[in-house]
């Protein structure tokens, strides 16, 4: 990407100086090294989910002459207890895997920070119901509710998604919302309602890009806790049925074979660092490039 | 000659990259008298005060020497300089509040000038210091939190605290800049007689002038001039500490802008309160903050409002903005309206740089009152930010900077400015120079008195007398929650005409 170069100096009357325009968003993030090596890894796993099926074939391929079978130049992750291709399994995965902990970040990010932001904002009734709500999800074992979610719906991916949904936005909700209510009485939005500013664009213009930040770098800290919990419903049954590869699923089998084939935790142990790496680093960088006073 | 107690030579402090902070700076303080640094904000001086007591950030570059007692502190290890603190080196900060730990007692915080050193607190002695402080019922007071006490009595304790070991210097950073004016005087008294020598950095030289035995003038770095309190103040060599003796005389007792009795003596009023009260409540206890405050406010007159903390000035501006509804009472804005339309009143608030969205470049914290009625694109908003800032002096500023770079009184400026875009009648200021060294005080109170005569109303809150005085046409004083019509500063001006 090239950098657009605003030309040298006013060709007005007006002289805009040599610090103006501010860099943008963007571009003061590609100067931040961590969110270099967070953007490249994140680069290589979706190149990984979208075209890492079609190098490597038949993740579902079951060979029974060839179960455990260490790391090779065939497989080159081994075989896991179906004597399916480690490898190509890992492939297969990471989009399953990666897809469902994006979509979920999505959902749980665009609920928790509009929730919160409006209930911390409106306050009055709709404001304690919230934050009751709130409490109530916070309060329950999230794996619990979504086993209930999930139990009441029946298995699959939607309902998976639906329900680490449920329970995660509950959380981002209650920080957007203590924010917001610290943002209503700071002293620009007084300003801005005593010259008469439409509540909504207070609301947009004051309050949401400080909520939105705060939320995105907490939702981007719990993405490797939103891959382990998707794992976990898999594990229980509930979530991607198999023999769909599924990265925490597969973790999870292979925690039965650790002593005789420790290699099956490599390649989906790998992908989650490598995803969790990714998310940490970016949202470090987002944290650092976002806070004006360090500009 | 005697060697002085503290000898500071060459001393430079830079900030990673940063320009010099200090620049060569060489300073003397001797044994037995009080020393006063005087600047303005900026110049140095809390970063000499952290550079004597060896709180400097690691990225910090210090070259020159700082002498205590013969011996160079000035890369001394942590340890050493700990040793050298309380006993031989007490510190009294800015704010006592901010210093003390909110949970804690106040007889933790005396306490801890012992503990620090491992010593055990000699039983009786608080009570003593404090009882000597003038505080009635030490033991039980001393159960309190600091919040709990008044910040006059806090400070009171804090130098108390500092002083306990009888160290041969004390070093006190603005130590009442965070009190009321009429408290700032009986402090400075109080660190002055418990300390053997002192260093006492401020940023108001009349202030210090009853207190120091010779005064030090610090700019951008360095020391401009230094000599006997009587003979800076009377007779300043250097045209700097002229500046400053100016900008604290405009704060206490400027001329009366002329064209003043000019001014219609019936304007109509652009803010009526009629005998309003306001509660607040939390948890199980109410607060009372106003009781039957009445006040008027007419077209072109600026009106100051006096009290002490905690009586209510702020509640009564709040409700002269029409953010906040009284629970009895009446108010009454332009043509009998009971809310204020919208950019009718407009706010300047205490902290300049909070006032502004910390995220938004100043052109658009500017113009975002004029957007309200009409939609307007960027070039418009730039070119009307442009002439607003002009119109408070700004005109080279660049209008796309953030808040954070800009100083303080250039925020406060900008967020005049603001309040000027919406053409409110009515500009409601909240101290609005507290957090402002004197000269940039001096600045802003030009600038209020000049928007003053475009026919605008200001209502100004402040605790500083002195401030009021100088600017405000009649002053209305609040005493727990209650409006009492104080005499004008001038005779004869537009007297109180509240119910």
């Amino acid at each position: 990407m090239t950098a657009v170069v605003p030309p040298a100096g006013g060709v007005s009357g007006i002289d805009v100086g040599p610090e103006a325009p501010p860099a943008g968003l963007l571009r003061t993030l590609s100067r931040h090294w961590g969110f270099r090596v967070g953007a490249l890894l994140a680069v290589m796993l979706a190149a990984l989910a979208l075209i890492g099926p079609l190098l490597a074939h038949g993740p579902n391929v079951t060979d029974y002459a060839n179960q455990l079978a260490s790391p090779s130049a065939r497989h080159w992750l081994g075989t896991d207890s179906a004597g399916r291709d480690e490898f190509a399994r890992t492939v297969a995965g990471a989009r399953t895997t990666l897809g469902a902990a994006v979509l979920v970040f999505a959902l749980t990010t665009v609920i928790g920070i509009a929730v919160g932001t409006a209930a911390g904002f409106l306050g009055g009734v709709f404001d304690a119901c919230v934050s009751r709500l709130i409490d109530l999800l916070l309060g329950l074992p999230s794996l619990v509710l979504a086993l209930a979610v999930v139990g009441a719906l029946g298995p699959g991916f939607g309902h998976l998604i639906l329900a680490v949904t449920i329970t995660g936005w509950a959380g981002l909700a209650k920080l957007s919302r203590s924010y917001t209510i610290g943002a209503r009485q700071r002293p620009d939005v007084t300003a801005a309602r005593m010259a008469g500013v439409r509540t909504s664009r207070i609301l947009a213009g004051h309050v949401l890009p400080g909520a939105a930040v705060q939320a995105l770098i907490a939702a981007t800290l719990g993405l490797g806790d939103t891959i382990l919990g998707l794992a976990g419903l898999s594990f229980l049954g509930l979530g991607v049925q198999p023999p769909t590869a599924e990265w925490g699923s597969m973790l999870n089998d292979s925690q039965l074979y650790d002593t005789v084939a420790p290699w099956l935790v490599i390649g989906p142990g790998l992908g989650i660092i490598a995803a969790v790496t990714a998310a940490t680093l970016i949202s470090d960088a987002l944290r650092d490039c976002t806070d004006p006073s360090r500009a | 000659m005697t060697t002085p107690l503290l000898r500071i030579r060459g001393l430079a402090v830079r900030y990673s990259s940063g320009p010099a902070v200090l620049d060569g700076l060489d300073l003397d303080v001797l044994a037995g008298e009080c020393l006063a640094l005087v600047g303005e904000s900026g110049c140095g001086k809390t970063t000499l005060a952290r550079a004597i007591l060896g709180l400097l950030p690691r990225h910090a570059a210090v070259t020159g020497t700082i002498e205590f007692g013969g011996n160079d502190i000035s890369r001394a290890s942590a340890k050493s300089r700990r040793a050298l603190l309380g006993h031989h080196l007490g510190y009294v900060a800015q704010d006592p509040y901010a210093a003390c730990d909110p949970i804690r007692t106040v007889r933790h915080h005396i306490e801890e000038a012992w503990r620090a050193h491992g010593a055990s607190v000699p039983p009786g002695v608080i009570e003593q210091r404090i009882s000597a402080l003038g505080i009635g019922a030490a033991a039980t007071r001393l159960r309190d939190r600091p919040h709990q006490w008044s910040g006059g009595m806090l400070q009171r304790a804090s130098i108390s605290a500092a002083t306990v070991h009888d160290p041969e210097l004390v070093l006190a950073d603005e130590p009442t800049s965070a009190l009321d004016a009429e408290l700032a005087d009986g402090v400075l008294h109080a660190v002055r007689r418990a300390s053997r020598s002192l260093l006492l950095i401020s940023h108001d030289l009349r202030l210090v002038e009853n207190h120091a035995d010779r005064i030090a003038v610090l700019r951008d770095g360095r020391i401009v001039e230094t000599g006997q309190t009587g003979s800076v103040t009377t007779s300043p060599r250097h045209e700097y500490t002229s500046q400053l003796l100016t900008a604290a005389d405009t704060i206490r007792s400027a001329p009366r802008p002329a064209g003043d009795s000019s001014r219609p003596a019936a304007t109509p009023p652009v803010v009526t309160i009629d005998r309003v009260s306001v509660t607040y409540r939390s948890g199980t206890s109410t607060i009372q903050a106003l009781r039957d405050a009445s006040l008027i406010v007419q077209a072109g007159e600026i009106v100051g409002i006096a009290g002490p903390s905690g009586s209510g000035k702020s509640t009564l501006l709040r409700v002269a903005s029409g953010i906040e509804h009284p629970e009895s009472g009446t108010v009454t804005f332009a043509d009998g309206q009971a809310s204020a339309p919208r950019g009718y009143v407009m706010p300047v608030f205490q902290d300049p740089v909070a006032s502004l969205d910390r995220r938004w470049p100043i052109w658009r914290s500017i113009t975002e009152p004029a957007t309200v009625s009409k939609r307007l694109n960027r070039p418009e908003r730039l070119r009307l930010a442009r002439e607003a800032l002009a119109r408070v002096r700004l005109g080279e500023l660049d209008p796309h900077r953030l808040p954070g770079q800009l100083s303080v009184g250039q925020c406060q400026r900008v967020a005049i400015a603001r309040a000027l875009i919406a053409r409110p009648s009515l500009i409601v200021a909240d101290e609005p120079t507290a957090s402002l060294d004197v000269t940039t005080a001096a600045e802003i109170v030009d600038l209020l008195r000049l928007t003053r005569q475009s026919g605008l109303a200001i209502a100004l809150v402040s605790h500083d007398e002195a401030l009021l005085a100088a600017v405000a046409d009649r002053i209305v004083r609040i005493r727990d929650g209650l409006t009492v019509p104080g005499p004008g500063p001038r005779p004869g001006a537009a007297g109180y005409q509240g119910a």
